[in-house]
């Protein structure tokens, strides 16, 4: 599975799609070839990570990013995902 | 079902969104194994 | 704090090389791949007056300020016409012509034969141009009388790269092929053009800093550059140099220099390196150097041929900064002890350990918060460039970070981060050349404001990824005040 930390939800969108279902442009490497592979974005995965760690790490971070981007990198995630 | 531990991940972090390193510290924290990193910066 | 150095002037100049593109990193490693896509490049690529009208241009050199460029509606490209009255030349520096930096780089050449040699024709034309300069004027040496050999044989065999105006051939850069050098790849053309290119931009930019001040090359004590590109040959790839080949250049016969290494926090490094050596009384006139990095040019090309926009990422920055004893007047660098922010290796690569580093140790150092701060100068890349790449405004980013290091230090609440940043920050418009826009742009702008009484404190802010050395997973930060000696203390 992938995690990322980029933010731009272009990039994301991409990524994702590629490491699913082949790079959506056919061309490079992965043209036409589906791998499958399940993306979160690390802001998706909060619960998982033990509370202290998330702390030092992550907080900094979901202050830095407006909420209404975090969401819409959740959302793109999910989307991506079929959930 | 916990969706990181005992999975391997591949992380790709972005310098000024976040970075692997930090990735890497939480999902190893929630049990995952870390395969492959990276940290884009191109400015 | 009186023994505190200053930073008295500084110059800022964009070197606009479109023909130069094709061999930035990127655009070779496309052409390599796909040679049909050098008329789609050329194509892209602006004129001379369109780098000029453009207004983050325009901002680089001081015609406008940053506020200023804030206010003009995007896009921004569409805004480039000479006949809107933009002048190559501002307050701190100059956009330069391909030509005059053609010229320039011929005169980098230190060896027997000459790696940059020009066509006869383009040669006697350049240097006239060159010599009549009233900035670059003392860098013409002559123009050389050697008949031009067969270029194009060179090229077609793969031994020089051909500088080209639009289609014109007129010279071409070389490989170091003498027995010495030949089958070393750090001296081939490619990486000796890079090498070059950071020497002759350093060049135009003391030139112009000396220009500016008044100041004969001969008064300058000591010199560090603090460029990103190595210099050296196979046993000594980064071995340096690049400050003194600058200050030879120019003319500096009274200074020695180094190079100092920090990713893009060298100027920054640089600039408190310069400051320390003459508060411990070594030197009384520091130059700090840098200059552009040709292998960024263009490395954003792809994105914009996508959009159909012109290619931005064409002009090279350059930079120098003069660093005295304190003269009673110009802004200070504040080097008391705890002052200067850093990244020590042992903080977690936790964006807040390292901001807190940054910015509240060495505040809190001086009994200061961030309120005392009047403008914060972290990366300052402009967001055209940045976000049509994909990339994201990366100075508002760094916006939201040190916003949110003032929420972690108690002094606004998430809801007032926008009004900060509203009162402490800056639309970027800096090309995207690594060090080049790293928080120092803003010295020129900075210098003026607290000339005309309107700042008070900034905090200049830069960071580095010197993971990229693939050495280390470490960040670096690096952050240092200036302050006005016209405020109450």
């Amino acid at each position: 599975m992938l995690v990322f930390g980029l933010n731009e939800p272009g990039n994301l969108r991409i990524m994702a799609t590629t490491f699913k279902d082949g790079d959506p442009s056919y061309a490079g490497a992965l043209g036409g070839i589906a791998l499958g592979l399940k993306s979160y974005h690390i802001f998706e995965l909060k619960d998982e990570i033990p509370a202290e760690v998330w702390t030092r790490e992550m907080a900094f971070k979901e202050l830095e990013v407006e909420d209404a981007l975090i969401e819409q990198i959740c959302t793109i995630m999910r989307e991506i995902r079929g959930d | 079902m916990s969706i990181l531990k005992g999975h391997k991940v591949a992380i790709f972090g972005e310098r000024d969104d976040v970075a692997g390193s930090a990735v890497r510290s939480c999902v190893l924290a929630a049990g995952a194994e870390v395969v492959y990193e990276t940290t884009s910066c191109f400015v | 704090m009186t023994d505190n150095p200053v930073i008295r002037n500084c110059a800022f100049c964009l070197v606009h090389v479109p023909d130069l593109v094709r061999y930035g990193s990127k655009p070779r490693r496309e052409l390599e791949a796909d040679p049909s896509l050098a008329d789609r490049l050329d194509g892209a690529l602006r004129s001379y007056e369109a780098g000029v009208g453009y207004p983050p241009n325009q901002t680089f050199i001081g015609n406008l300020s940053p506020q200023q460029l804030g206010q003009i509606p995007r896009p921004w490209f569409t805004r480039q016409s000479i006949r809107n009255g933009a002048a190559a030349a501002g307050p701190f520096g100059e956009i330069i012509h391909q030509d005059l930096f053609y010229a320039a780089l011929r005169h980098a050449n230190v060896l027997q034969p000459p790696l940059v040699a020009l066509t006869t024709a383009a040669d006697q034309k350049l240097e006239r141009l060159l010599a009549a300069h009233s900035v670059f004027g003392p860098l013409a040496r002559g123009a050389v009388s050697k008949d031009s050999a067969d270029f194009q044989q060179e090229i077609a065999a793969g031994k020089a790269l051909p500088l080209k105006t639009g289609g014109a051939l007129q010279g071409l850069v070389r490989g170091d092929n003498r027995s010495e050098g030949a089958g070393d790849t750090n001296l081939d053309a490619h990486t000796l053009l890079e090498a070059l290119t950071a020497k002759t931009t350093g060049a135009l930019a003391l030139r112009w800093l000396l220009h500016r001040e008044g100041m004969q090359p001969d008064q300058v004590d000591y010199i560090i550059s603090c460029g990103e590109e190595a210099a050296g040959d196979r046993y000594q790839r980064g071995g340096g140099g690049v400050a003194k080949a600058i200050g030879e250049m120019c003319g500096c016969v009274n200074a020695s220099g180094m190079d100092v290494k920090n990713f893009c926090a060298a100027p920054a490094s640089a600039l408190i390196t310069a400051g320390a050596l003459i508060k411990a009384g070594l030197y009384e006139r520091v130059a700090v150097v840098a200059g552009g990095s040709l292998s960024k040019l263009g490395m954003k090309s792809m994105a914009f041929l996508r959009e159909g926009i012109p290619i931005l990422d064409d002009s090279l920055g350059c930079m120098a900064f003069l660093v005295t004893r304190n003269d009673g007047a110009s802004p200070m660098l504040r080097l008391d002890r705890g002052a200067v922010g850093k990244a020590n290796i042992g903080a977690s690569t936790s964006d807040q350990a390292i901001y807190e580093q940054l910015i509240l140790q060495p505040l809190r150092s001086l009994g200061l918060t961030m309120a005392d701060v009047d403008r914060f100068a972290p990366e300052l890349h402009n967001p055209e460039i940045m976000e049509h790449s994909g990339s994201g405004d990366v100075a508002h980013k760094n916006y939201r970070m040190i916003a949110a290091t003032a929420v972690l230090a108690g002094e606004i609440d998430k809801a007032g981060m926008s009004a900060f940043i509203e009162r402490v920050g800056m639309t970027g418009f800096a090309p995207t050349q690594g060090h080049i826009p790293s928080g120092v742009p803003y010295v020129g702008h900075a210098l003026a404001g607290m000339q005309a009484g309107e700042l008070s404190r900034v905090m200049f802010l830069c960071k580095a990824s010197l993971f990229l050395n693939r050495l280390t997973g470490l960040f670096d930060g690096v952050s240092f005040l200036l302050e006005s000696q016209k405020r109450q203390p």
